[in-house]
């Protein structure tokens, strides 16, 4: 049994030692001009204890929304020959790194834009057991080439509605906050970096929030989202959310904005908890001073009330107001008077 | 008559209130939280950028805002990098003054945060200490707030500029380079047999990062007669499944700090693609804590499996997104 055992557990053999690769790009765009040459490094690290070799290809790269980035399987044509990735194989020693400088050789015309070089980095490995597990870094470069440019970006801002018992009323949210969601898009025929806000206002109570969004990419036909909130100041309040999404017009010394507003009344759950306990307690207390004041039932049996003059439908119509004006009928009244009370 | 002289005193002095508070507005207030920084205080350094943050007073349509910087020497064509709290403008300079201009005024609240950020400024050429004179004013040039002197800046030749890049980095780290499974048919604990392979990932890319996997063949492969198979569980994350049982290689994948796929929930296993596929995503920077994605491969054989080396190559891919 015990060396059944031991074979189970010696079955699985996994070479020793885990295998990190860092890799390293500008974190800003390039600029370059359109048929320039110019040096753009990268760095490939080994933050392990063994050496690395490693391969660097150049690979096509696409981008997605919200900031995803994929790579592909072939070089980016428009990059084909413009751009020497070292050919050979590089090691890395422990605790050591390369710095890669790819020279680029932009073509004579290219219109202003941000241009996306990618490329990957994949460690040669040694066949050693059936299965061989390769991690490889995917990574890509900006190149902005400078000048006036058309970039165009639509938004649209949804806030979330309550729904209760499958009714949803518009402008009211049952909860605590407001949330929403905020799409900004490229419908431009350029890639666009945007900033901007979301500011929040509580009425009443005032406050004013400014959340900011950061200096963000959308490549073109793209979207971005984000998640928009807003906090009345009261249990019970209307919250105006307004978004500003801000980009460069044609030149960066000017900037285009979008507006967004909403505006929601927000009601905790526990406002509508109160009102309904105060509904509660206001229909009770009101049967309860209304069952003291009528007479019991058998008494009010064996003394009937007079039917009083007028037709049917008169008496349907007024006889509540008929008994208040009524003093003429007073020996009707069959219930004790409640100190304090008042007679209707 | 007496409730006619009544009213009248009250008109009277409500319309006196409102004068002395009308007077009392116009009256321009100064910026609160006035700050200002550079990226460079190098005498005629040039491709400086500068940061200007403030909080308004009075409330007021804000038609521009002028950065009077003082001294002289100031250069350079002015970029908008960023605006928060004041509306879509465009920029220039005019000697010692930045005048951002409002493409369209609206009303601003006192006590909202502004932060504009003008690249492409040149310094002065002579050392010493500077100051900006910021003001508010309304399209047709009236004041609302200001001028309020900033903080003080020291430009100087002598001083040491400090520039610190961060580059945009992404660590990978697999624990396993291969695996070998010993598989009998004969015993349940050697005919079912997984092995985890747990990946870390770092990054400051504000976007996150994407991982994604495929390998090279149609499941485990043999170089026997006939190349025999043991076929992947499914055709890939979209058809995950419970474990079968019989000859089946597949994987699932657990996270932390990342999202794994929702098709793994449930430890739901699927079999590797050649073309690829996204298992797991982080939308944000993992931050200094390591992200952890564990993907178990399982193998089970029975007595219909060939007897024979079966080999893959397994090839996990991470790529930072963009911010």
């Amino acid at each position: 049994m015990c060396v059944s055992t031991a074979s189970a557990v010696a079955a699985t053999q996994a070479a020793a030692g885990p295998r990190p690769l860092a890799v390293s790009v500008p974190a800003d765009p390039v600029p370059l001009a359109p048929g320039k040459t110019s040096t753009i490094r990268i760095r490939v690290l080994n933050p392990g204890t063994r050496p690395v070799t490693v391969r660097i290809t150049g690979r096509h790269v696409d981008l997605g929304d919200n900031g995803a980035v994929s790579i592909g399987t072939a070089p980016d044509p428009l990059w084909n020959g413009r751009i020497q990735f070292p050919g050979r194989t590089i090691t890395i020693p422990a605790q050591n790194y390369v710095n890669v400088d790819l020279t680029v050789h932009m073509p004579e015309k290219l219109d202003p834009d941000l241009y996306f070089v990618g490329f990957l980095v994949s460690p040669v490995v040694t066949p050693n057991g059936q299965v061989q597990v390769v991690n490889e870094i995917g990574s890509f470069f900006t190149i902005d080439v400078p000048g006036p440019r058309v970039r165009k970006l639509t938004a649209d801002m949804n806030l979330k509605r309550s729904i209760f018992a499958g009714i949803s009323i518009p402008g009211v949210v049952i909860g605590n906050r407001a949330d929403g969601v905020l799409h900004v898009r490229n419908v431009g025929t350029t890639q666009v970096r945007f900033w901007g806000e979301v500011d929040s206002a509580s009425a009443p109570g005032g406050g004013a929030g400014q959340e900011r969004i950061d200096k963000s990419l959308i490549p073109r036909g793209h979207v971005r989202t984000f998640i928009v909130v807003g906090k009345p100041a009261w249990p019970i309040g209307f919250v105006t959310l307004t978004a500003r999404i801000f980009y460069p017009g044609q030149t960066e010394t000017s900037t285009q904005e979008i507006d967004l507003s909403k505006r929601v009344l927000v009601i905790s759950p526990w406002v509508i908890l109160a009102v309904v306990v105060l509904l509660v307690l206001l229909v009770w207390l009101w049967r309860r001073r209304r069952k003291r004041r009528r007479p019991p039932s058998g008494k009010n049996r064996r003394n009937p009330r007079p039917i009083s003059p007028g037709t049917p439908a008169e008496r349907r119509s007024f006889g509540f107001r008929r008994r208040v004006k009524a003093p003429a009928e007073k020996p009707e009244r069959i219930s004790t008077p409640v100190s304090g009370g008042r007679y209707r | 008559m007496t409730r006619s002289i009544r009213a009248l005193t009250m008109v009277v002095a409500v319309a006196g209130s409102m004068l002395a508070f009308g007077t009392q507005a116009a009256q321009a207030a100064a910026l609160t939280n006035v700050s200002w920084t550079v990226t460079n205080n190098q005498v005629s350094a040039t491709n400086v950028t500068y940061s200007y943050s403030f909080k308004t007073a009075t409330a007021g349509t804000i038609g521009k805002i002028t950065f009077a910087v003082s001294g002289a020497g100031l250069g350079g064509t002015p970029a908008i990098a960023k605006n928060y709290g004041i509306g879509a403008g465009t920029v220039a300079r005019a000697g010692q003054t930045i005048t951002y201009t409002v493409t369209t005024p609206v009303a601003v609240a006192a006590g909202i945060p502004i932060y504009i950020e003008f690249s492409g400024m040149t310094n002065s050429s002579t050392a010493g200490s500077y100051t900006t004179t910021i003001t508010t004013q309304t399209a047709a040039s009236a004041t609302i707030d200001g001028g309020t002197a900033s903080n003080t800046v020291t430009l100087a030749a002598n001083n040491t500029a400090v520039t610190v890049t961060i580059a945009k980095s992404l660590t990978f780290t697999s624990d396993t380079q291969s695996y070998t499974l010993a598989m009998d048919p004969s015993l349940p604990a050697l005919a079912d047999q997984t092995q985890a392979v747990v990946l870390t990932v770092l990054t400051n890319a504000n976007s996150g990062y994407t991982l994604t996997v495929s390998d090279n063949a149609t499941g485990l492969q043999s170089s026997s007669t006939g190349n025999p198979v043991i076929a992947d569980v499914s055709t890939g994350k979209a058809t995950s499944v419970t474990w079968p049982g019989g000859d089946k290689f597949g994987y699932t994948v657990a996270a932390t700090g990342a999202t794994a796929d929702a098709a793994f929930s449930g430890s739901k296993y699927a079999g590797y693609v050649n073309a690829g596929e996204q298992i797991a995503s982080h939308s944000v920077a993992t931050g200094a804590t390591p992200d952890t994605i564990t993907i178990t491969n399982r193998v089970s054989i029975d007595y219909a499996a060939q007897a024979g080396d079966y080999s893959d190559v397994v090839i996990y891919t991470v790529t930072p997104n963009y911010n």
